[in-house]
């Protein structure tokens, strides 16, 4: 996918060795110092004040967090692709961001982070098409954007968001357990998830907590955007047989989940298994959790 | 006019001198000067330079490595466990029987990788140990291990899937990766059943460019140049 990002970042004192020093070519190149030393004045000025600013946010967002008490989860998948045993795993109360991270707050986290702007990540961090949907490095298409959950971001950028605020992306099972719920409330989140997905992927999501939140008080846990978490590549569905590896069929992963009736559930672990941590798409966003109590 | 430019710049670099000290205390943010820029923006050995943490990895002999540190030759890589009963000794059988392919003058220019994704239980004497047992050769062969945070970050940037199971073993791709001298991918062997054919055209279009001169150029990028002209 990578391999052919042609484009290289030079130093730039290549640029200039290149050629002899000639009059014509001094103009520009004194613009260009001028230009070179005013980024780094403003980004010295601002980085100085950005420590500061990020541990005055981190007080401020790590209270901000959703307690979730812990408990016993049956994972989608069992342990191995040997054994169909009911597994339960044991999930250590932790916390969670009330709502997918908003373009708004992922703005703020560029402006003191310039390093993950759109035009300075790297490919090998985060594909070209990151922060598509935004106008510029530091700019949204409308202020009304600023409420939506931001997408178009890769597991590096995501990560990298949550780390700075002390923060780290939830595991699959965190998520999951999260985001689980039974009985009529899940009938009614099965039926909006596959509402959401039979709309096409191409409309901008809405703003976040539109709606109202599930038992914990999380928001938007289904029906606007998919969400990256820390372990998206420990999913290893191998009993498919898409890739030509032999004894599968297609679809035969979901023989071995723990309720093929999930279909929700398939499809995000079916979704998580296609990813590579430097894509960035079209409505997949991320929230943080921390530590629990 | 003239004067407004001096008086601007020599104001701008008393304030970078100043201020110079302070900036480059500032964790990971690559500015122009850093030698980030020396890679290109695919190339694997970027990653660290962007990850809030200062952990890096451990060889058999208990060098400490930061990923650049394999910079100048191509690498072939894989990631393993010690542990690991079936599919790794068959990942380390198959490097072997590249590193077996290579003509004698090329042996220097490659060096074999395996990552460890399990900090737990592969101690540098555990690794070592390892090393022994296979007989691979110290020069150009390094077991590495580290940490929960940077095996996640590498396992993330080779794409590489692994999920610890409650029996400590490990699901895990088995794969091998060819980078070239600047960290940057140029194969993928996902089918270790495969011959080893398509890697060897690869590293040899990828040695036979590092020979011609420029080390610092992607190989990659020359061919497309070519390809274009």
């Amino acid at each position: 996918m990578k391999l052919n990002a042609g484009l290289k970042i030079r130093n730039f004192s290549e640029i200039q060795t290149n050629g002899k020093p000639r009059k014509s070519f001094l103009i520009p190149i004194r613009s260009f110092i001028i230009l070179v030393s005013a980024t780094a004045l403003y980004q010295i000025l601002y980085c100085s004040n950005s420590n500061a600013q990020d541990q005055a946010q981190t007080r401020a967002e790590a209270t901000d967090q959703v307690h979730i008490p812990g408990g016993a989860y049956q994972p989608f998948f069992p342990n191995s692709k040997y054994t169909k045993e009911r597994r339960t795993v044991k999930i250590s109360s932790f916390s969670l961001d009330p709502a997918p991270v908003t373009n708004g707050k992922y703005l703020e986290f560029v402006k003191t982070h310039p390093e993950f702007q759109k035009s300075k990540i790297p490919t090998v961090l985060a594909e070209k098409s990151y922060l598509n949907h935004w106008k510029g490095d530091l700019e949204l298409q409308s202020p009304e954007q600023a409420d939506e959950p931001v997408r178009f971001v890769s597991w590096f950028a995501a990560k990298s968001y949550c780390e700075s605020k002390s923060h780290f992306l939830p595991t699959i099972e965190q998520w999951e357990f999260a985001a689980k719920e039974s009985g009529a409330a899940m009938e009614k989140s099965t039926a909006e998830i596959m509402d959401w997905y039979a709309k096409p992927g191409d409309l901008s999501p809405n703003k976040v907590r539109q709606k109202k939140p599930n038992k914990y008080g999380l928001y938007d846990m289904h029906g606007l955007i998919w969400e990256w978490s820390s372990d998206f590549n420990s999913t290893l569905i191998s009993n498919d047989s898409r890739a030509g590896g032999g004894d599968g069929f297609c679809g035969g992963a979901s023989a071995s989940s723990r309720n093929p009736n999930d279909y929700a559930a398939f499809m995000r672990f079916a979704f998580r298994s296609s990813l590579k941590a430097s894509y960035a798409v079209n409505n997949l966003g991320f929230r943080c959790a921390g530590a629990g109590k | 006019m003239t004067h407004l430019f001096k008086w601007i710049l020599a104001v701008q670099v008393a304030f970078l001198l100043v201020a110079l000290p302070g900036h480059a205390s500032k964790p990971n943010l690559p500015s122009k000067e850093s030698e980030n820029y020396s890679l290109p923006q695919d190339s694997i050995f970027l990653i660290e330079d962007y990850s809030n943490s200062k952990e890096r990895w451990v060889n058999q002999d208990g060098k400490t490595k930061s990923l650049r540190d394999f910079q100048g030759k191509i690498s072939i890589v894989s990631m393993i466990y010690t542990g690991c009963q079936f599919s790794c000794p068959l990942i380390i059988a198959k490097m072997k029987s590249i590193e077996a392919a290579l003509p004698n003058n090329l042996k220097s220019e490659v060096q074999f990788l395996l990552f460890s994704f399990d900090p737990a239980r592969d101690t540098v004497a555990q690794i070592k140990k390892k090393v022994l047992s296979h007989k691979l050769n110290p020069n150009n062969w390094q077991i590495l291990t580290g940490t929960i945070k940077n095996v996640s970050e590498l396992a993330a940037a080779l794409d590489f899937k692994y999920k610890k199971l409650e029996n400590g073993d490990f699901n895990h791709s088995n794969e091998l990766l060819a980078l070239n001298q600047d960290g940057v991918i140029f194969h993928k062997m996902h089918n270790l059943d495969l011959g080893l054919q398509d890697l060897l055209v690869e590293l040899k279009k990828a040695l036979k460019l590092s020979e011609l001169g420029d080390s610092q150029e992607n190989p990659k990028d020359l061919k497309n140049q070519k390809e274009t002209k």
